[in-house]
């Protein structure tokens, strides 16, 4: 029996991996699964190393798929999903592929509790413009955005954070893995359970809505 | 993105030679529905569709640049999964122990009431109380002997079985036994011939 200890490890911040050639890619890749090897046997220390490499990655898509609200708690869920999940991962996948099939899970039923809570008290997710503008002179206002992006910035996150909003959930959960996740459309398809035509089809979709929206809004491209 | 000029490219003349991506036209079977050629066929053909745009990597590119940054982090917040960890380890570990102690006990138990209940006799015999086996021998046992023999001679020999075999020929016979020597003598004796 396999024998699992959470003890709190001191380790140093891994940074996250950011792969730029193909060698780095394999390398990263080969310490990447020594780590998961160690965790998969429950090293508390590898899994932590795990965390502080994909933490990041897996906050930013559950931001593009979900939302702000309870971020933190949806991280933590997939953290806690993987530590439970870890002595069943055979390795079948890579560990990068189970783990966004973990984080598309979780803003699944998170969608899902939203949508839920929504029809039961009747509430209508109609976002204006003037709520838009709104989040954006607060993100203008907000000390710690505005030092780092000028407004034409603020601007344009805006109005791609409003553009992935108009697009429909399995649409949307497509372009963020294939285009800002930059993850294979053979990956994407496994990861979300759709053969790999269908992930084109609903890229091209989503690319054509979101062009068109973006254009409404004066962006040519 | 890749490049797929096979597709989109200038037509070739009609006396070219077969290639790849110019078969030749009648030496083709219609390709089935779950073909792997055919869904190969179709997906470079979606391929080539979502492919086609040439803007479509400055849209990507425009999306990545531009992608709004989540929230930062609560500072605890590793600390706060690190401390749900060990308390789900905490947990599994309550529940391996329970599980096991709860086996064992099971085990214990079942083996226990096992050998209390095959130390006694009486419950691997059939259960049959005296008062039903008397009740029994009573309304199977018919005329069995002789009638006039009954109060003469309870003496046993073997020489004279099955004396009711041919009720036809019997004779009161009063040195014969009155206790049947096997059950089978009891049973098919005939009654007739005494009454």
């Amino acid at each position: 029996m396999r024998s699992r200890t959470a003890q709190e490890p001191a380790l140093a911040v891994v940074p996250e991996a950011e792969p730029s050639s193909p060698s780095t890619t394999s390398a990263i890749a080969g310490a990447d699964r020594a780590i998961v090897q160690r965790a998969v046997k429950g090293d508390a220390r590898a899994f932590q190393l795990l965390y502080q490499q994909h933490q990041g990655r897996v906050r930013a898509t559950l931001y593009s798929l979900c939302d702000a609200e309870g971020l933190d708690d949806l991280v933590q869920e997939v953290f806690l999903r993987v530590w439970r999940g870890l002595p069943r991962f055979r390795g079948s996948s890579s560990f990068a592929t189970w783990l966004y099939r973990i984080t598309w899970n979780v803003a699944s039923d998170r969608r899902r509790e939203l949508a839920r809570y929504r029809s039961r008290h009747q509430v209508a997710r109609v976002t204006t413009d003037s709520e838009q503008a709104d989040r954006a002179i607060e993100q203008a206002i907000d000390p710690a955005t505005r030092d780092a992006a000028p407004l034409n910035q603020l601007h344009y996150q805006d109005l791609v954070q409003r553009s992935l909003d108009i697009l429909g959930f399995e649409a949307r959960d497509v372009l963020v893995l294939c285009d800002l996740e930059d993850v294979p459309q053979k990956e994407a398809a496994e990861i979300l359970g759709i053969p790999v035509g269908t992930v084109k089809s609903r890229l091209f979709y989503a690319r054509t809505q979101i062009r068109q929206f973006l254009q409404q809004q004066g962006v040519e491209l | 993105m890749t490049d797929r000029p096979q597709s989109f490219g200038p037509p070739e003349p009609p006396d070219a030679p077969p290639t790849p991506a110019n078969p030749p036209a009648n030496d083709q079977p219609p390709l089935a529905s779950g073909d792997p050629r055919l869904i190969s066929a179709v997906d470079s053909a979606v391929d080539s569709v979502v492919d086609i745009d040439p803007n479509t990597p400055q849209l990507v590119e425009f999306l990545r640049l531009h992608r709004p940054a989540p929230p930062p982090a609560h500072p605890a917040m590793e600390q706060h999964l690190w401390l749900q960890i060990q308390q789900l380890e905490r947990d599994r570990r309550r529940n391996q122990h329970r599980l096991w102690m709860g086996a064992i006990g099971a085990i214990t138990l079942g083996c226990a009431a096992l050998l209390t209940w095959g130390r006694n006799p009486s419950n691997l015999a059939p259960a049959i109380a005296d008062a039903d086996l008397e009740n029994f021998l009573e309304d199977t046992w018919v005329m069995t002997v002789a009638p006039d023999t009954l109060s003469t001679n309870t003496a046993s020999t073997d020489d004279t079985l099955p004396w009711s075999f041919d009720p036809t020929t019997w004779e009161p016979q009063p040195s014969r036994s009155i206790v049947a020597k096997n059950w089978t003598a009891m049973v098919i004796a005939p009654a007739r011939p005494y009454l």
